[in-house]
């Protein structure tokens, strides 16, 4: 009997130790091969790139739900967490602006789980396979970088406008636009209508075409801004302004890594309504990738203020 | 130990709840694979082999972890009501060898019946064509054997020395928390804060029956393992085996 | 020489078994007796380690086997008499190619046939039978018997007590609990009569007569009266 509770406890040494050994600690190989991927583009971003922005000047801070890993100047640290998350957002430390993304298995089981609740609420038995790639979430890397270079250079201007226009919290800005917007029939009919001239304008070969839609978009763009409050106003300004431009950047790293086939189907199928603050998340990429077909040099005098829609009509002025 | 296994699982093999959730298993088995549930990933209604045997081994393991809690509820205590422990203890029989023996045989029922589960999976396989998953659907279902192992584990070990109402209660709630360990991880993300914090514990001692059963189909699918869960699960298995040697009854 | 000496038991502050003290010889029938709750099967569950006691002394002789038949014997009802017997005889580590001949005799010594007849489909005397089979696996020199004549009819009674008796010849030390006294009193040599967990009479067989019967003597040491069937009525 005591042989027998020898080798018991010797077998259970040796599992503990073995399943001791086989842990995944610090950062994972993925994460790590994620992080190594987006930083690989920043070469090729950069020669369309905006001005003095690059990801890797920033720290990545990887959250896997009990700590960070903190990814800079090719080394990582195991940090305690920022805060909880399981969104990626830029957010000030220590003075200055870092990155902080979930994990890649917790983001994709995050998605893949919002995804299915969401077909569920349709009545079906439906589950959203975990289309969240390893790319998307280098191409997520990008867009909090983005917004990280945003606020190192605009925080304060951002936040002075934001209290100019009397919204001084985030939410506020997404609050807005459900009360105020999303309720409004004319405003969905004439978003939409504008979205949809500017994916023609996009989609056409035609130069002149491709201005006149424009403008007419342009033109309906500024009836709609008469017709709502300011607030409103400045909030569709300043989600078209960060998070389209944002997300432009975030589409244009997916396009290198993905190609150009996935990256067309994730995102130009998404130019239609939806309530909050996500249409104009499109609405921005749209008019930026306009940008670039008609005046490739915007990115220069791009900053977290712009109005894109100056941009645009600048760029379609005298053509 | 070897006799009182035979003889308990020559009686658990009998019981009515065995058979019951068996036949609502291969019944939940054989919709999924008729097309006649409305099954949709992405859109697009399951009907591809590579879908479908994710659906459905992930139904088997539920099921046969949660058989596995049930069936470890009342199998230790009715020896005791019933006074069977009192012919086992005058001769001499120690408890840990006693309730070791009842043990293993609710683990080997609960194999059982997830092994005809696995019966019907492989029917489904071999109607596909898919040789070669079937060639590896045996240590496939190995593995999925630890997490039913921990689910039963969990409910005898507690049964020695808690009334069974309690027994069953977080009999079944373990198994569920095993299943649906993957969510709760996730949820405790998103929660933050003490239920953020009680999660996290609760997560530590939750071995991850998900996560094990998945280990299961990405063998059987020839992609990459994760053997750190494998290991973790059969950690499991150890430690609550302790409780065999740890918890006894004062009276027979 | 089995000796008890002040044996303590309380189940929820109430004494069940009171600073029992008592001695047995080796080889006869010593009968334990008293009314329900005196205590009696309590005190045979701490002779035999299944009930923790909370005080006193159990002296059992060193090397000998105990064999015990339960009061409500359970069996698995899907198994017949003689996988029953094997059962217990493996648990025991009787050696598998004795096994067979041993449950077989065992059957044949307790009256029972080996015709595979399930447990389910037993008698409560069958029952009582086969309990008293097990206890007899591995030939035990001690043998405590829990109410064995219990549920009995009035020939099961006289056929266990022949066998009691059987037993008692060959040389076994008996311990036997029991409420019914005229069967007492055909087959003991000694005993105690309890009353809430307490010892209120040894005696002897001899100490019985025609004129003093074990049935006066029990109501006489736990009160009551003889009623009209000559029975012990206890108070």
């Amino acid at each position: 009997m005591k042989a027998f509770h020898i080798l018991y406890g010797a077998a259970g040494v040796l599992l503990a130790a073995a399943t001791v050994l086989t842990g995944d600690y610090g950062l994972s190989k993925t994460d790590m091969e994620i992080y190594d991927r987006a930083v690989g583009l920043e070469n090729d971003m950069s020669e369309n790139g905006f001005l003095d922005f690059s990801p890797s000047d920033y720290k990545i801070r990887f959250f896997n739900g009990d700590c960070d890993y903190v990814v800079a100047d090719g080394e990582v640290t195991k940090e305690d967490a920022a805060f909880d998350t399981f969104v990626g957002t830029a957010y000030e430390i220590d003075g200055a602006y870092q990155v902080i993304l979930p994990t890649y298995e917790n983001f994709s089981e995050l998605f893949s789980m919002l995804d299915s609740a969401q077909r569920i609420s349709d009545g079906e038995l439906q589950f959203g396979e975990a289309d969240y790639s390893e790319d998307a979430h280098a191409a997520t890397l990008w867009h909090e970088a983005f917004h990280a270079w945003q606020l190192t250079n605009w925080a304060d201007e951002v936040t002075a406008r934001g209290e100019a226009a009397d919204i001084s919290e985030e939410g506020g800005y997404e609050q807005i636009v459900v009360n105020e917007v999303d309720s409004d029939p004319e405003y969905v009919l004439s978003f939409s209508q504008e979205m949809e001239l500017l994916q023609k304008a996009y989609e056409s070969d035609d130069a002149e075409e491709k201005c006149r839609l424009i403008r007419e978009a342009l033109a309906l763009s500024a009836e709609m801004e008469q017709g709502m409050s300011a607030q409103a106003a400045y909030a569709a300004r300043y989600f078209e302004t960060l998070e389209g431009s944002a997300r432009y950047v975030e589409a244009q790293a997916y396009r290198l890594l993905a190609g150009e086939a996935a990256w067309s189907e994730t995102y130009m199928g998404e130019f239609t309504y939806s309530n909050g603050a996500g249409k104009y998340y499109a609405m921005g990429m749209l008019k930026c990738l306009l940008l670039d077909q008609l005046a490739p040099d915007w990115k220069d005098d791009f900053t977290a203020l712009a109005d894109l829609d100056e941009f645009l009509q600048a760029a379609v002025e005298g053509r | 130990m070897w006799v009182i296994t035979k003889n308990a699982l020559r009686e658990r093999i009998r019981r009515k709840e065995f058979f019951i959730v068996v036949a609502v298993g291969i019944l939940i088995l054989l919709l999924c694979s008729s097309g006649t549930a409305t099954i949709t990933m992405n859109g697009e209604p399951i009907t591809g082999f590579d879908h479908m045997i994710v659906v459905m081994h992930t139904i088997v393991a539920a099921v046969g972890c949660l058989l596995a809690a049930v069936l470890g509820i009342r199998t230790i205590p009715n020896e005791y009501e019933r006074k069977d422990s009192h012919l086992i203890w005058v001769r001499g029989i120690s408890q840990p060898v006693y309730h070791g023996g009842l043990t293993l045989a609710n683990m080997l029922s609960a194999m059982l019946a997830t092994g005809i589960l696995y019966l019907a999976l492989a029917v489904y396989v071999a109607a596909n064509g898919r040789v070669d998953y079937l060639v590896r659907m045996l240590p496939a279902f190995l593995i999925v054997c630890i997490a039913v192992a921990a689910a039963s584990l969990f409910t005898s070990v507690l049964s020695i020395v808690l009334p069974t109402a309690l027994v069953g209660v977080l009999g079944i709630l373990f198994a569920l928390g095993g299943i649906l360990h993957g969510i709760l991880s996730l949820y405790k993300n998103i929660a933050g804060g003490v239920a953020g914090t009680l999660l996290k514990g609760l997560l530590f001692v939750l071995p991850d029956m998900n996560g094990i059963q998945q280990q299961a189909r990405r063998l059987m699918a020839q992609e990459g393992v994760d053997m750190h869960l494998i290991l973790t699960g059969l950690l499991a298995v150890y430690v609550l085996s302790l409780g065999i040697l740890v918890f006894r009854r004062r009276e027979a | 020489m089995i000796k008890i000496n002040g044996l303590t038991k309380s189940y929820r502050n109430k004494r069940v078994v009171d600073g029992l003290s008592f001695e047995i010889e080796e080889g006869g029938l010593f009968a334990l007796l008293g009314s329900n709750g005196a205590g009696k099967s309590t005190t045979i569950k701490m002779i035999l380690g299944l009930v923790k006691k909370d005080a006193g002394e159990i002296v059992l002789p060193e090397g000998k086997k105990i064999g015990y038949s339960p009061e409500t014997p359970h069996f698995p009802p899907f198994l017949t008499g003689e996988e029953v017997l094997r059962y217990y005889g493996e648990l025991q580590g009787i050696a598998k190619k004795e096994l067979k001949a041993t449950c077989e005799r065992l059957l044949e010594v307790v009256g029972l046939d080996s015709d595979g007849t399930k447990v389910r489909h037993y008698s409560k005397g069958m029952l009582q039978r086969l309990a008293l089979a097990q206890a007899l696996l591995g030939a035990p020199e001690i043998l405590i018997l829990d109410e064995p004549c219990a549920g009995l009819d009035a020939m099961g009674r006289l056929e266990m007590l022949e066998l009691i008796r059987g037993f008692k010849e060959q040389g076994r030390t008996i311990i036997m609990n029991s409420h019914i006294l005229s069967d007492i009193e055909k087959v003991c040599d000694g005993g105690i009569i309890m009353k809430t967990g307490k010892k209120v009479k040894a005696f002897k067989k001899s100490d019985l007569t025609e004129e003093r019967t074990l049935e006066e003597l029990f109501v006489q040491s736990v009160g009551g009266a003889l009623g009209e069937r000559g029975e012990a009525v206890c108070g």
